[in-house]
């Protein structure tokens, strides 16, 4: 698995590209105030309101063009674009003159909020504008590079050779067949025997027959474990695992917590608390058949087990302690992990 | 290719904590009831563990809430899932096991959409059969290797392609773990009955 994580990241990347930019881009734009949360066409209005030097730039029809509209509808500040119908285009066209960072947020994904990248690009451009009107020109070609960076995540690039289609359809299909394939050649690099075959169904066979074994497998084993200590309900399993588990808990018990909310998020603290409720029970449920544990202590030549005297709440501390006195049984589970 | 040996601490610790739930669950029981007992907790611990680690490095593990959602779909399991995840974890589950239902149908609204706008499709892939019928055939053996794999990945049935393979690839790292460490267990265990 260690080098599929990489991927499935790879390919989260376009959905978190927008956040992953929300985050790098408020830096400057949080400086920008309530700004950096607003959706762009109103967000580029307030920012436009903040740098209004920035105005100086544009040709003079243009300015009162972006000027004009803003003083007619005074209130609607926090709604997002519909509420206002005419105004975003006039903010867009101003934009796409003064930058071409408004292309950059995906048209494929309006609900988040779109990358405050204009309200951060006009905030940068901010004091060459105050220097000089004429600077304004220098700041837009700064800014147009981090967009150009900022804007690489969102695309997948393919490239069509000779004689392919380039329409988007096309290039998109492409671009899913390529992702599949190389998910497929991990796969084929994990199930054994399954580099020599080519060919997409017989990998798939492979693939189907492997899982299908270790499936069986799981079956085989839990019926040997069930049948390994019918008369003690793992009670042997359990004083032998005792201090593996109490160890691996006891350096987990940070983790632990992170273990038990897993699947579930809102078992949080609860799970938690369940997995000490376990622990105390694990612990005085030996507490309550001593006759069943002694002989495994004696047999580990310890002949002291604290656990007896210890309450559960330096349990860690005792298992962490402790934990080098019991080290050559464990050590046989331990080689194998 | 080998899972990390941080997650199969992880694993290892969940599976002795479900296993040990098991077989306090399990005093009075037959020998099949007992292997059902500890194939549920073991798969439960799989689960759980990729699971945690799903939410450590974000990746999906549908499977694992998929396979948890199947477990917890059978009534005679509830008492020993409520033992092994805690309440609130089992209200969880059940309640994802119920709500698959609504996918369903919507695999079903899915499908005839499919159907009623294929009349296009199924043109082309006549125009294609006639040109080449082996490359047709190939498509139509993938097609049905992949139904099989859907069928065996739990919650595959909604999968297609790109993501399902994704799902395998993790299903598969780990099941291998799975197996790994109850042998271990098995080899473990046994010097001490003896």
């Amino acid at each position: 698995m260690r080098h599929a994580s990489p991927p499935p990241a790879a390919q989260d990347l376009p959905a978190a590209g927008g956040e992953i930019q929300a985050a790098l881009n408020p830096a400057p734009a949080s400086a920008a105030g309530p700004a950096a949360s607003s959706p762009s066409p109103a967000g580029a209005r307030r920012g436009g309101g903040g740098s209004f030097t920035a105005l100086l730039g544009l040709p003079t029809s243009q300015a009162m063009e972006l000027l004009l509209p803003r003083q007619v509808p005074p209130p609607p500040a926090p709604a997002p674009g519909p509420a206002f119908p005419s105004d975003p285009h006039l903010v867009d066209r101003a934009a796409a003159r003064f930058s071409s960072s408004f292309a950059s947020p995906p048209p494929s994904s309006p609900s988040p909020p779109p990358p405050p990248a204009p309200a951060a690009g006009k905030r940068r451009a901010d004091p060459a504008a105050k220097g000089k009107a004429a600077a304004a020109k220098k700041g837009k070609a700064a800014e147009e590079k981090p967009d150009g960076e900022d804007e690489k995540p969102a695309y997948v690039h393919v490239r069509a050779r000779r004689g392919q289609a380039t329409d988007s359809h096309s290039l998109a299909e492409r671009a899913r067949r390529e992702k599949i394939n190389a998910r497929m050649e991990l796969l084929k690099e994990l199930v054994p025997g399954c580099s020599k075959v080519s060919g997409t169904a017989l990998v798939l066979d492979e693939i189907i027959n492997h899982v299908q074994s270790l499936q069986r497998q799981v079956e085989y084993l839990s019926m040997r474990l069930a049948a390994v200590n019918p008369r003690v309900d793992f009670g042997g399993l359990d004083s032998f695992l005792t201090t593996e588990c109490g160890r691996i808990a006891g350096l987990n018990c940070k983790n632990g917590i992170d273990l038990e909310q897993v699947t579930w998020p809102e078992m949080g603290v609860h799970g938690a608390r369940h997995l000490m409720q376990l622990q105390q029970q694990f612990w005085h449920g030996d507490l309550a058949h001593p006759h069943q544990v002694a002989p495994q202590w004696e047999k580990r030549g310890d002949g002291h087990p604290p656990i007896f005297s210890n309450s559960s709440p330096s349990l860690f501390g005792y298992d962490l302690t402790s934990s080098g006195v019991q080290q050559p049984p464990p050590s046989k589970l331990k080689a194998e992990l | 290719m080998h899972a990390p040996s941080k997650f199969k601490k992880a694993f290892m610790a969940q599976l002795l904590l479900s296993l040990r739930a098991a077989g306090q669950a399990s005093k009075s029981m037959g020998i099949r009831e007992r292997r059902d007992a500890v194939r549920l907790s073991s798969d439960v611990a799989m689960a759980m563990a990729s699971a945690a680690r799903a939410r450590a490095a974000p990746r999906s593990a549908a499977w694992a809430r998929a396979l948890v959602a199947r477990h917890a779909a059978e009534r005679r399991n509830e008492a020993l899932m409520r033992r092994i995840m805690g309440g609130a974890g089992y209200e969880m589950a059940a309640a994802a096991a119920r709500s698959r239902k609504g996918e369903r149908s919507r695999r079903i609204v899915r499908r005839s959409r499919r159907v009623c706008s294929g009349a296009g499709r199924k043109r082309r892939s006549s125009l294609t059969a006639s040109g080449c019928s082996a490359m047709a055939a190939a498509r139509r053996m993938v097609r049905a290797r992949l139904q099989v794999l859907r069928s065996l990945v739990p919650g595959g049935e909604g999968l297609r392609g790109f993501s399902l393979l994704t799902e395998t690839l993790d299903y598969v790292v780990c099941l291998r773990t799975q197996v790994e460490l109850m042998q271990c267990l098995c080899k473990g265990s046994r010097p001490q009955l003896g």
